[in-house]
């Protein structure tokens, strides 16, 4: 440990090198490994690993915040669509509920983009446009189709927030207010996911085939991404 | 000697070959031998032994190494040798130990590098300007007299004697006991000449004992090929070609048999790598020149 | 008087490191005897020539052996501070590439972005001028990727830390922390273009385009901009032009001040802006005509 902490010292010049917390952590990018101690080798080597270890933390959270945010923008951007066609509906409002909570979840992790520095996906004009052409179709071909999309977007959103639960648990990693947030989020998604299915989404015209492509439309999304 | 009818009839293609005066154990007989062995080429053979048999492979050598250097690398031993200069990078200040230097290759190489620097100043005449370089020597350092006496030769058709220029020092001694003070040198490099000293791990250490605290050790030799389809064409260059190259040339076919097969014996990079960290070497690291036929490995002492 | 003996050598090392760079006469490289290798620890009040540093008590003179104590109890006392020593040391000598490049950059008027330069900041620090190929094969590129990210942390350190933002519009903010991470570059502006030229090299552009990442990230974040789709990447994209035109503006500037430069980031800054804002008015007026066109579709039925 007291290796770790020359390392640290030597690594950065403000002494605001902080790890993997939530406050800023540009500092690490600017001096990486400079130190080797005199003699002993094995010190330097269980210091690398360790800093392999944050760096590994840090891209998974920027990974988590990322592919987060894409997917509230694109289940805000599809709601969207679906209103565009059922604003004046029986089912309206209700969407419309929806599509503000979505926008709130949005909002939040607008915020930890900028706290956590974290790069946000680059292929935010694609989901603009498909997120908004998913729903706008599927609500014309009915409100059922539209149910139904909501009710596979929201299971697949759902596991993925549990997996990344169990990812940041796996990696030790103690966010409080990130995990937190991932939580009541995943709860709001399964509700949605709820009040599609109370709302005759499996009532929809080739519920299953369609369900299953969205699902993996969706999925193909969350791999995009994360990476990218 | 064996005499020279002898030589066409003695050793096989590839693999096994007679040596000058053989010291292995009989095989009829149940006793062990107590003494340590090592490798001799591919020949097992005393540990007190392989010194001397060494010491008359290059006594026998000596007079056309550089010529057969060319012959059988095809020139490329230069571009190797300038590659671990260039490696090196000398600056004004530093003093280098060369090990195995033999003829001087990689000294003249250094400090001709340190010359052609646009800010090197040296500090001739009587009143030499303010900001002239820091003075830089190379001690070439080898176990063969005879090598060392060609490479002063060459020194002093370069400019390289006494009143000139006495930057080079030619010393003559075994490198697992080096004359010389703990920390005197700033570099130490060994080409090609590593793979033929008995105790390598000896030779490390006193390499880390005479070089100051940051210095540098450098280690340019045969290695082992990783690509397969290479190393048989590398394989079958080697056994075949040059020692009969060896016997057209200069005549004597032992001798580059010998240094076919230590190339072989020789630990591979990584091995050697571990070896160095042993010897207290840090930040050891190797590039391959050549897809491995040759390899540089580094090391500071810190 | 063994111990006094040792603390002088200890602090005076760096000093007898650098009087062993001058040529000295060939014995002096030289051990005496071979006879000595078997040798007993000799106390280090044995008066040897300056030329040798010991770091460990086993070094080899031509004094005779007489000032040898073997008695044990002293033998124990030194092994306990000879291990005090060793610790003291690490913690001393603890290698830095930072440091060394941190010394190298008094040199680089005189020596340019080069591994001569690294190599007498290497010399200063006390290490011989080999050691500057630890930092890398192109010492000197390594020493201007060092500088600039030395500069990008300095001007995160001031945006971040202190009150240079405070009260300036975003315009203002923009333009100031251009105009302080260029002044940074004063003190070498005689060898930056050398600099610039390293860092643009094609098989060093890999390396050097993250720190350009970082410096234009850091600057909209310390601006206060919040964007999280596709105009995070413009804005950074744009920065990034910014700042580079600038450099090489600033590279030829031989107004005093460099005020011209100023006038030029002034500009480029408010066209940046309007840009922009440019942008974002385009797409909330297309966002808006979808909007109706698709409410007046979906009226009707």
């Amino acid at each position: 440990m007291a290796s770790l902490q020359k390392v640290m010292r030597f690594g950065s010049r403000s002494g605001s090198y902080l790890i993997g917390s939530s406050t800023t952590t540009s500092s690490n990018k600017y001096f990486t490994s400079t130190t080797t101690t005199a003699n002993n080798s094995n010190t330097s080597k269980t210091s690398q690993v360790d800093l392999e270890k944050e760096r590994l933390k840090r891209e998974l959270i920027e990974r988590i915040i990322r592919v987060d945010h894409a997917g509230e923008f694109g289940a805000a951007r599809i709601y969207e669509g679906q209103l565009a066609v059922l604003k004046n509906t029986k089912e309206g409002p209700l969407i419309r509920e929806m599509a503000d909570q979505e926008l709130e979840h949005q909002a939040k992790f607008n915020q930890l983009i900028y706290e956590k520095r974290v790069r946000p996906t680059v292929l935010s004009p694609i989901w603009n446009v498909a997120g908004f052409g998913l729903g706008y179709v599927s609500a014309l071909m009915g409100k059922e189709a539209a149910m139904a999309v909501t009710v596979a977007v929201e299971t697949v959103i759902s596991e993925h927030y549990n997996d990344q639960l169990r990812q940041l648990n796996d990696h030790q990693i103690d966010d409080k207010d990130l995990k937190d947030t991932i939580k009541k989020f995943r709860d709001d998604e399964m509700e949605h996911m709820h009040i599609g299915i109370e709302h005759d989404a499996e009532l929809a015209p080739l519920y299953k085939p369609f369900s299953e492509l969205v699902k993996v439309g969706t999925k193909a999304a969350i791999w995009l991404s994360s990476r990218v | 000697m064996i005499p020279s009818l002898r030589r066409l009839t003695t050793g096989t293609y590839g693999f096994v070959s007679r040596r000058f005066f053989t010291t292995a154990t009989p095989k009829d007989n149940n006793t062990t031998n107590e003494q340590p062995q090592t490798h001799f080429g591919f020949q097992t053979v005393n540990k007190n032994d392989k010194e001397s048999m060494v010491k008359e492979v290059f006594d026998n050598v000596s007079s056309s190494y550089d010529l057969m250097n060319d012959v059988m690398s095809m020139g490329i031993h230069r571009l190797w040798k300038d590659e671990l200069i260039s490696t090196l990078n000398p600056t004004p200040g530093s003093h280098l130990l060369d090990v195995a230097g033999g003829t001087g290759d990689i000294s003249f190489r250094f400090l001709e590098k340190i010359k052609q620097s646009p800010y090197y100043l040296p500090a001739i005449g009587a009143n030499p300007p303010k900001n002239t370089s820091l003075p830089s020597s190379a001690t070439v350092f080898d176990i063969n007299q005879s090598m060392l006496d060609q490479g002063k030769k060459r020194g002093i058709l370069n400019g390289y004697n006494e009143t000139t220029d006495p930057s080079i020092d030619w010393v003559q001694g075994n490198s697992e006991n080096l004359p010389f003070k703990d920390e005197t040198f700033n570099c130490y490099t060994v080409s090609f000449g590593i793979r033929n000293c008995t105790n390598v791990d000896q030779v490390l250490k006193e390499a880390h004992r005479v070089l100051k605290k940051g210095g540098r050790f450098l280690c340019l030799e045969f290695s082992q090929i990783p690509n397969p389809a290479l190393r048989y064409m590398y394989d079958t260059y080697s056994f075949n070609v040059i020692p009969v190259m060896g016997q057209l040339v200069v005549g004597d076919r032992d001798s580059y048999q010998y240094l076919v097969e230590s190339i072989r014996k020789f630990p591979d990079q990584e091995t050697f790598a571990d070896m160095m960290r042993d010897a207290g070497f840090q930040q050891v690291t190797y590039k391959n020149l050549s897809f491995g036929i040759c390899a540089i490995h580094s090391g500071w002492k810190l | 008087m063994a111990s006094l003996s040792r603390r002088f050598v200890q602090k005076n090392l760096s000093r007898l490191s650098l009087i062993n760079c001058g040529i000295r006469s060939n014995s002096s490289f030289y051990r005496s005897s071979p006879s000595l290798l078997s040798t007993t620890r000799i106390q280090s009040s044995c008066s040897s020539s300056s030329s040798s540093l010991f770091n460990n008590q086993r070094f080899y003179c031509s004094v005779n052996n007489n000032s040898n104590n073997n008695n044990q109890q002293i033998n124990e006392s030194q092994q306990q501070q000879q291990q005090e020593q060793k610790q003291q040391q690490q913690q001393q000598q603890e290698f830095s590439k930072d440091k060394i490049l941190e010394s190298s950059l008094q040199f680089v008027n005189l020596y340019g972005w080069t591994s001569e330069a690294v190599s007498k900041g290497c010399i200063e620090m006390g290490y011989p001028p080999v050691t500057q190929g630890i930092i890398g094969d192109n010492s000197g590129f390594e020493l201007a990727l060092y500088f600039i990210k030395k500069c990008n942390k300095e001007l995160f350190d001031q945006l971040s830390e202190s009150d240079l933002l405070h009260g300036l519009s975003k315009k203002d903010k923009v333009k100031l922390a251009i105009k302080s991470r260029l002044s940074m570059i004063k003190p070498y502006q005689s060898r930056w273009s050398e600099a610039m030229q390293l860092l643009a090299n094609p098989k060093n552009l890999q390396t050097t385009l993250p720190t350009m990442q970082t410096l234009v990230d850091d600057i909209w974040h310390a601006v206060g901009d919040r964007s999280s789709d596709f105009d995070w990447y413009a804005k950074r994209a744009l920065l990034a032009a910014l700042y580079t035109s600038s450099e090489l503006f600033m590279l030829t500037d031989t107004s005093p001040e460099h005020s011209n430069t100023m006038r030029f980031v002034d500009d480029r800054v408010e066209d940046l802006i309007k840009t922009i804002k440019l942008k974002n008015d385009v797409e909330s007026t297309v966002s808006m005509a979808v909007g109706t066109f698709l409410n007046t579709i979906h009226k009707s039925k």
